[in-house]
């Protein structure tokens, strides 16, 4: 079952960043635990940045939240694998998961008011990090630990590129605008050096100019601190301008995988195919989008089979009968369809 | 011009903020400081702009949710603050808006039968239940709705039914003018397309007229005949959709086009060309709104405020300087 994403996976050395491989995750609604996330696997690299895209309620939050060890209180993990740098993370204990989490996986929500502490200026909480984990200040050469924490709180502004940091540090998170709160968690998130960044539809509630801003910042932080980025998003655009590979998920699965240049060239997934599809853009000319028909399937009613069949232009038979098989059709593309069992069909 | 169906002329809305104990004014926020622009019949109308440029205000204006500070809004020739009543009734039923957010539209506790034939009756458009029941049920199959949802509460329908639903209420009343507020900022991308390609599609069959106001310029693009683009409360450009994607000329109009990331890994990568972010509109910037956060601002951005003035034919911008950003409107090959 697994020996497709095992051989995609085989021709990379280094043991990844992150591997997650066959997850599955159940939801408790209204007395019975829905199956949310069914056998869910991908692989980050150190410096890669994985896009995972979906629409809400495709499973890319609760995968996220799966890695840090954050699921809310009404899932449970029913099975699989998350390793994060070679080590298994499920199973630990609360203590061993708040290690973890200081220091291997960080993460920047879509909301940056809801992460800010409205009581505490920017610089008393980036220092606060540095006074939880004094490991990560450098030799603090005379200065106090104190001072040194504010001086690097200070750097970190200056690494997401706010202007003026030395002001900024001393700012309530409400003086700041929502571009400048979301570079200050990216700050916060950065100045712990995780192996690990989770960033999960961080530009969202942001103005497109600002989005650009926060955008380039990655593209940046990409080059200079070689991030290690998994990239939840809905948007195609940010996923072909951001990632090195895509993850897209449907209703709790993984549809398709691949590097982004094949995605976007030749989808193979039809989910794939429609959702880029879907994505209208502005060059020359009025472009025409096809909708995808129907709606994504409620967690608790999920159709028989591959759970895109009801929705899909090329289903036949086998597809409401069966679940398909994860394929792995060329180097490093994985695609779980009935369409391309017995590698017959190619573009 | 006269043969627009809606005209706004010289439109400002200011509202007084931090109103102290004893009411007195601290500040105004010039939300809309000068507009004028015609939407003429059968056309879309794309207003697009940032947080704070006051998009939703007009929108308010133009349904007599707020009353202007200044200026006059018309709608087929009649100047919508002198309305008297019995015109003021069809005033309601003529033009309609939906808003961004459909959960917010719906009373919680009212059956979508009910919130469909709820307005028919308040706006006299029929006499009898039987005529109201026909008149939302053939709205529901406008927007592709089954009429089993005619029994169901708002939080028991999906998000894009929901929004259907907003649109068939609106449609229901027979209106000649609708405004869409954010019409498909609420939902996932693969129903996103569904929504606009059901909303071309009602303008047509329904001969209506649009007011689309979005930040999105992708949905702008795909809908509007002319775009305008707003900034802190004024117009900044505004010319037809082709002319204005292909030959923006205004700073930030280019800079809101190159901020859309391509879906393309091989074509160009993200180009951030508005720096900062949107001044308060409480404190508005000197001379050129856009100044501060301009790449190319001179002396006489800060100094002076520059006029929206015919460019090219039909083609209006703000700027002392239009078409200084227009190199850098990243190349978008053909697909």
């Amino acid at each position: 079952m697994t020996s497709a994403t095992r051989r995609s996976g085989a021709a990379a050395t280094a043991v990844p960043v992150l591997e997650i491989s066959d997850l599955s995750v159940e939801l408790s609604i209204g007395g019975r635990w829905i199956q949310a996330l069914d056998r869910v696997g991908l692989t980050i690299q150190r410096g890669e940045v994985l896009g995972l895209v979906g629409e809400s309620g495709s499973g890319k939050s609760l995968t996220a939240l799966s890695i840090a060890g954050l699921l809310p209180g009404n899932a449970r993990v029913a099975g699989g694998s998350i390793r994060l740098n070679g080590e298994e993370v499920l199973g630990k204990s609360e203590q061993a998961l708040n290690r973890l989490r200081a220091r291997s996986v960080a993460l920047v929500f879509q909301n940056p008011t809801s992460y800010l502490n409205p009581v505490l200026t920017v610089g008393a909480q980036i220092a606060e990090i540095f006074e939880l984990n004094p490991e990560l200040l450098e030799a603090a050469g005379g200065r106090t630990r104190r001072r040194e924490a504010w001086r690097q709180s200070i750097e970190a502004l200056r690494l997401v590129r706010i202007p003026d940091p030395e002001r900024v540090v001393e700012r309530y998170p409400f003086e700041l605008s929502g571009g400048m709160q979301q570079r200050v968690v990216i700050a916060m998130a950065l100045v712990r050096q995780p192996d690990l960044v989770i960033a999960d539809e961080i530009t969202t509630a942001l103005d497109v100019t600002v989005q650009a801003q926060i955008l380039s910042l990655l593209a940046e932080l990409r080059r200079t601190v070689r991030l290690t980025l998994l990239l939840i998003t809905h948007d195609m655009g940010i996923v072909a301008q951001l990632a090195d590979r895509v993850v897209v998920m449907y209703s709790g699965s993984v549809v398709e995988s691949s590097d982004v240049r094949t995605l976007f060239k030749s989808p193979r997934h039809p989910y794939s195919k429609a959702l880029l599809e879907t994505v209208p853009t502005i060059d020359g000319g009025r472009t025409v989008f096809r909708p995808i028909r129907g709606a994504m399937p409620a967690l608790t009613d999920p159709p028989a089979g591959c759970r895109f069949h009801p929705r899909c232009p090329d289903a036949f038979d086998q597809c409401s009968r069966r679940k398909p098989e994860r394929l792995a059709l060329d180097p490093g593309r994985v695609v779980a369809c009935h369409l391309y069992e017995g590698g017959a069909v190619s573009e | 011009m006269s043969d627009d169906l809606v005209r706004l002329d010289g439109v400002a809305k200011h509202f007084p903020v931090g109103g102290g104990f004893f009411g007195r004014t601290a500040a105004r926020v010039k939300a809309v400081d000068g507009v004028s622009f015609g939407i003429r019949e059968g056309q879309t109308f794309g207003l697009v702009g940032e947080s704070g440029c006051g998009k939703s205000t007009i929108a308010m204006l133009l349904v007599k949710l707020l009353e202007p500070t200044a200026g006059r809004l018309t709608f087929e020739g009649a100047d919508l603050a002198r309305l008297d009543r019995g015109a003021m009734k069809d005033f309601r039923r003529r033009v309609q808006i939906v808003f961004q957010d459909p959960y917010g539209s719906l009373d919680p506790r009212q059956t979508m039968l009910k919130a469909l034939i709820e307005p028919l009756f308040t706006l006299k458009v029929v006499a009898d239940r039987a005529a109201a029941v026909a008149r939302a049920e053939r709205a529901l199959e406008m927007v592709g709705l089954d009429r089993e949802v005619l029994k169901r509460l708002p939080h028991e329908l999906s998000g894009g039914q929901r929004q259907r639903l907003v649109v068939a209420r609106a449609l229901a009343v027979g209106p000649r003018f609708v405004i869409l507020d954010e019409p498909t900022s609420s939902v996932d991308v693969s129903l996103q397309a569904q929504i606009l390609s059901l909303l071309a599609e009602l303008k047509r069959g329904q001969g209506l007229t649009y007011l689309l106001i979005s930040h999105n310029l992708v949905v702008i693009r795909y809908m509007s005949d002319v775009v305008a683009v707003m900034y802190l409360g004024k117009i900044v450009e505004m010319a037809s959709s082709e002319e204005l994607f292909t030959r923006p000329l205004h700073p930030y109009t280019v800079a809101l086009i190159s901020a859309i990331p391509v879906p393309d890994p091989e074509a160009s990568t993200i180009a951030a060309l508005a720096k900062g972010d949107v001044p308060s509109p409480v404190n508005l910037p000197s001379g050129c709104r856009y100044h501060s956060r301009c790449p190319y601002a001179q002396t006489v951005c800060r100094e002076q405020e520059p006029p929206l003035r015919e460019l090219r034919a039909g083609h209006y911008g703000a700027c002392h300087f239009p078409g200084v950003a227009a190199s850098a409107v990243p190349y978008r090959p053909e697909s």
